[in-house]
């Protein structure tokens, strides 16, 4: 193995498992854990716009920085469409 | 009209009568010109999931007037708690209480299942929403929700989208004289007329959508719709003449020349 192959065998091995979870149905992963927020900066949805469901319940916004994603969790990101 | 008052849902006072969607439009920016054209200061919306993979969408909301009450509805749920979890999101996303209820009983007439849209109406009551249902034009149907505790009563003129206007005008007329809350007509106005008939009626409201998305020119027909409601409106408040079977002249019969 030459050294540049043992440095991304290295790299790639060292890196943790991602973090699966439902997003709007889909499969979806996770790089590493973050929060509710973070991943809708990480969506570019602006969080005064959307409504988040996490694991069947609603999440208030006021929560969405302090709440965590985990493995297997159930996210549903929701907005106003047109409508009659 | 002196002695008419605004209409008014749950103690909110509106300045129109006419209540338009945001669904069907050929462009936001048509939408927009509509939504002014309408004099409506209300509108409905739908919830639904977000676009994840495909970002570049505007978003909806920068093209309503920022004084338009948004009225988010339950379209397209199917069971009471479809519609229950809808509203409790529509309300988390939208900063109000209020909330257009649809649980729709059958896929191709759209018409409401009314079991389960009573339920629903007790449960987000209960959770201090303000509930307002499409239903059927049904007097039992509707007094059902107003004991449920529903701000208005929002019976079909016709099947959603249909554009056959009303359908049964004397259960219309029986529902408003029963009903203790506004009676606004919900879906199924075709054209202009439709809407009038529907404010001669007796109706407080008129809501649609796609009479005025769906219109080849939806910013005239927005404009046709609120002349439309005002009209119906006066006619309703100036008391109309009764029908009879035969002529009665507007023109003296004495005095006619040569007889």
């Amino acid at each position: 193995m030459t050294t540049l192959a043992a440095a991304q065998y290295a790299e790639v091995f060292s890196r943790p498992d991602p973090l699966r979870i439902t997003l709007n149905g889909e499969l979806f992963e996770l790089d590493e854990p973050l929060s509710v927020a973070d991943l809708l900066v990480k969506l570019s949805i602006d969080a005064r716009r959307v409504a988040v469901e996490h694991n069947l319940e609603i999440l208030r916004r006021p929560l969405f920085a302090d709440t965590l994603v985990h493995e297997g969790d159930r996210i549903e990101i929701v907005n106003f469409v047109g409508g009659g | 009209m002196p002695g008419d008052t605004s209409l008014v849902i749950a103690g909110r006072t509106f300045k129109s009568r006419l209540i338009i969607g945001t669904g069907k439009y050929p462009s936001h920016a048509v939408m927009a010109q509509a939504h002014a054209a309408s004099g409506a200061d209300m509108v409905t919306v739908a919830l639904r999931r977000v676009n994840i993979s495909d970002r570049s969408k505007e978003s909806l909301l920068d093209y309503i007037d920022p004084n338009i009450f948004i009225l988010p509805n339950t379209a397209g749920c199917y069971t009471a708690d479809e519609a229950i979890r809808t509203a409790r999101l529509g309300r988390e996303a939208g900063l109000s209480n209020w909330v257009k209820l649809e649980v729709i009983g059958d896929e191709r007439t759209l018409f409401p299942d009314n079991e389960a849209l009573i339920e629903a109406t007790r449960v987000l009551v209960r959770e201090g929403f303000v509930v307002l249902p499409y239903t059927n034009d049904d007097l039992i149907a509707c007094r059902k929700l107003e004991d449920a505790g529903a701000s208005a009563v929002m019976p079909l003129a016709a099947p959603i989208g249909s554009g056959l206007g009303i359908q049964n005008a004397n259960n219309i007329r029986i529902i408003r004289e029963f009903a203790r809350v506004p009676m606004i007509i919900d879906a199924g106005v075709g054209t202009a007329s439709d809407a009038a008939l529907a404010m001669e009626l007796g109706a407080d409201g008129v809501l649609m959508n796609t009479a005025i998305a769906g219109a080849q020119e939806p910013v005239a027909m927005a404009e046709a719709m609120k002349h439309a409601v005002i009209a119906g409106r006066l006619a309703y408040l100036s008391g109309r003449i009764p029908r009879k079977s035969y002529a009665t002249a507007s023109s003296p019969v004495e005095g006619m020349v040569g007889r």
